[in-house]
């Protein structure tokens, strides 16, 4: 097996995803590496990669003038960023990652474009992507309410 | 001396006679009078203080007095006043606190050495007390107030005759007779051949004292046979019955019915039921100051759950909707309370529903609350664990 | 005639100290020494002003320090924030149920805190810090606002620091001199491991109890196996005044530690 299909099928995200289905994916996925204080997203960027964290610290921040940039969330290993990718929205908040973080980039365009290929493949993404933005909503709706007042 | 357990027969002037009696012992009557068109309980100073031959006529959010036509002292029902406002008065001053220096000095309040008799208490009125006895008196810890009120009262109970249209004691088992917390029980009885007399059952040695005092003749059977058809007829005359078989699930099943909104929709949150309702304690605590402010007191004060803010955490009332107030009271009164008491808070008095200015009746929005609305029943939160901490 | 439970004892404040925002921490030395299960309250009255129900803060082994930790926000505490040392108290308890440590015993905890509920929590950390024999893994969880408003910060780093204890903390927003988690409590519960033989311990605004246990059970953690601190308004604390109540249950007397499947339903219907 590929060293990077071994990774891809590692990461909680496509856990349980069938073997054929990971190996489908491949050919979208690269491994990439930023150092502390790189952005793997900026605000107004288009959204056209899922990033899959497999180490280290991402700080989601929003910047406004007269302040430091404030942080709403961190993301860490298991956790996807860009889950937009089936919009291709703009992203409305940078991600900044406060040390060395090493992730897969899956090309949102090509996963796209298999998505469409294989339904059966797109609709376990497109599962996935909703969970997960299900409990993002959850935790900020939470977050929003500033129990701690 | 009549001994406990024994009946004896006592003529009108014997039964004013008692009533001195009790005054010479040191004793403070409070019993029931006519004022301001209601009965109430004040102190009285002898027989003729009480209602003769007054009549009562209670109904959802109606009370009148009626000339019954006869010579009955003790011939109607329930009145506004409950002995809970000799036991638990409704402001009473609990600590005094004095400034010395920088520091504090702090006194207990102390009840006010009376000696009491309560007058023609009944028996939904003594099953109330023993109800507020548990909650007030033989908890982990004691109100030394009411324990201290509640000491030394010396109880003439009289069975009911006369049922209002309220009543409903015989479905909550407790009443028209009374069964136990008297000192004297007596039964009333008009007319016939052998006059106004009353039959008087011995509770205490303390009340065999005092019947010691007064002229008395043994009880025959015939007597004991017309005291004991007194309350039966009582007991056929209910105004109104309570569904109260397995009643502690069925509310608590039924905590989202639709009819806890249609009774708030008419309830105007005046908490009169809790006022006139012989069990309700809640109370609150009060400070005040002296203008120097070196003297403070702290008070305890009647409360009704039906207030706003009665239930409030950190950000706001915890039952803002008079829906939620409406079911605290009602859920608590006959659900809760047995989780916490081993017994109902209610006992058939009607108060609630002759004092209550719409003229709520628990015993319908019982019966309408226990049945679900879709025909399917709900399961009941269980009983939470009562405390195991002193 | 009977003392009576309404009448306070007088303590003086020996020591004041500003914690964050509208927080402060009042000690009381005690030389008799004030005996409490942690878990426990106290009722503290202000001269003149009114009655507060707050929970006991301090060392269950050092009963001759008294210590409550309280926040500014009310009629009564807005008064107390600015009284200091050598002011008299008046002080009643200790009253309500406690953390149930020896059930505890022989297995994993998780002391899970939010924002003040730190402060009723932190006896039992001391106590289980006291006996940490007694115990398996332990791991406190903490989520705050701010970094800013992390409570007792240099006793969490300090605790923190030792080998035989893992503290994780969380805030729900931060600036950039923060390098630690950002998000919820319950982000943090995918990093330690849960087991359904914990116990868990928490205390923190109801809706981040009730979010926190959603997230325990979806981790197999049975209700049962976690415990939770109530707060409800007080005024007599001794089960007299009927305002403290939820339902059934006098949390005064009853409360304020609760095992979670017995108060679970009591939770879920709106304005009970």
């Amino acid at each position: 097996m590929d060293d990077l299909e071994r990774v891809l099928k590692a990461h909680p995200f496509f856990a349980e995803l069938e073997a054929d289905h990971v190996q489908f994916l491949v050919g979208c996925a690269k491994n990439v590496r930023f150092r502390g204080g790189d952005y793997l997203v900026r605000e107004g960027d288009r959204e056209d990669t899922l990033y899959l964290i497999r180490q280290g610290s991402v700080a989601i921040e929003i910047h406004r003038p007269g302040s430091e940039p404030t942080c709403v969330e961190t993301v860490g290993p298991g956790d996807v960023l860009g889950v937009s990718l089936l919009a291709t929205a703009a992203a409305h908040l940078d991600c900044r990652a406060r040390e060395t973080v090493v992730a897969l980039a899956l090309d949102s365009a090509c996963l796209r474009h298999k998505m469409a290929e294989d339904p059966r493949l797109g609709l376990a993404i497109a599962m996935r992507l909703l969970e997960r933005t299900y409990e993002r909503l959850a935790r900020a709706r939470l977050q929003h309410l500033d129990v701690y007042r | 001396m009549p001994g406990v357990g024994e009946t004896v027969v006592l003529d009108r002037a014997a039964f004013g006679a008692l009533l001195q009696a009790l005054i010479a012992d040191g004793r403070e009557l409070v019993g029931p009078t006519v004022r301001d068109g209601a009965i109430v309980l004040d102190t009285l100073r002898g027989i003729d203080e009480l209602p003769r031959g007054i009549g009562d006529e209670q109904g959802p959010g109606r009370y009148r007095l009626r000339e019954r036509g006869d010579e009955a002292l003790f011939g109607y029902a329930a009145s506004p006043h409950s002995w809970k406002r000799e036991l638990l008065p409704p402001r009473v001053a609990l600590v005094q606190i004095r400034r010395t220096g920088r520091g504090l000095a702090f006194e207990g309040g102390a009840a006010p050495l009376r000696k009491v008799a309560f007058i023609g208490a009944r028996a939904c009125e003594l099953a109330a007390i023993a109800i507020q006895d548990r909650v007030l008196r033989d908890g982990a810890h004691p109100d030394p107030d009411y324990r201290a009120r509640r000491d030394d009262v010396f109880v003439l109970a009289v069975h009911c005759g006369s049922p209002a249209g309220t009543c409903f004691c015989v479905s909550m088992g407790t009443g028209p007779r009374a069964r136990a917390g008297y000192d004297l029980a007596a039964t009333e009885l008009l007319g016939g051949d052998s006059g106004h007399r009353f039959v008087v059952e011995v509770g205490t040695v303390a009340g065999g004292a005092i019947l010691a005092r007064v002229a008395s003749r043994a009880a025959t059977p015939e007597d004991t046979a017309a005291s004991a058809a007194v309350t039966d007829d009582a007991a056929s005359r209910m105004g109104r019955k309570m569904q109260n078989e397995g009643i502690r699930d069925a509310l608590m099943a039924n905590l989202e019915h639709p009819r806890w909104q249609a009774v708030a929709d008419r309830c105007l949150g005046c908490a009169n039921c809790t006022m006139s309702c012989p069990t309700c304690f809640c109370t609150s605590i009060e400070d005040t100051t002296d203008l120097s402010g070196d003297h403070a007191t702290r008070a305890r004060r009647w409360d009704s759950c039906f207030t706003a803010d009665f239930a409030y955490v950190h950000g706001g009332s915890v039952r803002p909707s008079l829906r939620a107030r409406y079911r605290q009271w009602l859920t608590h009164k006959l659900a809760t309370w047995h989780d916490q008491f081993g017994t109902s808070g209610c006992v058939g008095c009607g108060r609630c529903i002759t004092w209550c200015p719409v003229g709520i009746d628990i015993t319908e929005e019982v019966a309408a609350i226990r049945t679900p609305p879709d025909g399917l029943p709900g399961s009941p939160p269980g009983s939470l664990p009562r405390s195991t901490n002193g | 005639m009977m003392a009576s439970p309404y009448v306070p004892a007088p303590m003086a404040i020996t020591r004041a100290v500003r914690e964050i925002t509208d927080v402060f921490t009042w000690t009381f030395e005690v030389p008799s020494g004030f005996a409490f299960k942690p878990g426990q309250f106290n009722m503290l009255y202000v001269h003149g002003v009114g009655e507060v129900a707050i929970s006991i803060s301090g060392d269950p082994a050092m009963p001759e320090r008294l210590v409550h930790t309280i926040r500014a926000v009310g009629s009564v505490t807005r008064v107390m924030a600015q009284l200091g040392e050598g002011d008299v108290m008046g002080v009643r308890g200790p009253y309500g149920s406690a953390w149930p440590v020896d059930e505890a015993k022989g297995r994993d905890v998780l002391v899970i805190a939010g924002g003040l509920g730190l402060a009723p929590l932190r006896p039992v950390i001391l106590r289980l810090l006291a006996n940490r024999a007694d115990y398996g893994r332990v791991t406190i969880l903490y989520g705050a606002r701010t970094p800013a408003d992390l409570l007792y910060r240099p006793e969490l780093e300090a605790w923190r620091g030792r080998f035989d204890l893992r503290v994780e903390a969380i805030v729900d927003r931060a600036g950039r001199d923060w390098f630690g988690p950002v998000g919820v409590v319950t982000r943090l519960f995918d990093g330690v491991p849960i087991e359904p033989d914990d116990a868990v311990f928490m205390c923190g605004p109801e809706i981040m109890m009730r979010f926190a246990v959603r997230e325990l059970e979806k981790r197999g953690m049975p209700r049962e196996a976690i415990w939770i601190s109530m707060e409800r308004s007080m005024k007599c604390g001794i089960g007299l005044c009927g305002h403290c109540q939820l339902a059934g249950s006098f949390v005064c007397k009853d409360g304020p530690v609760y095992r979670f499947d017995r108060i679970a339903p009591y939770l879920t219907v709106r304005e009970l």
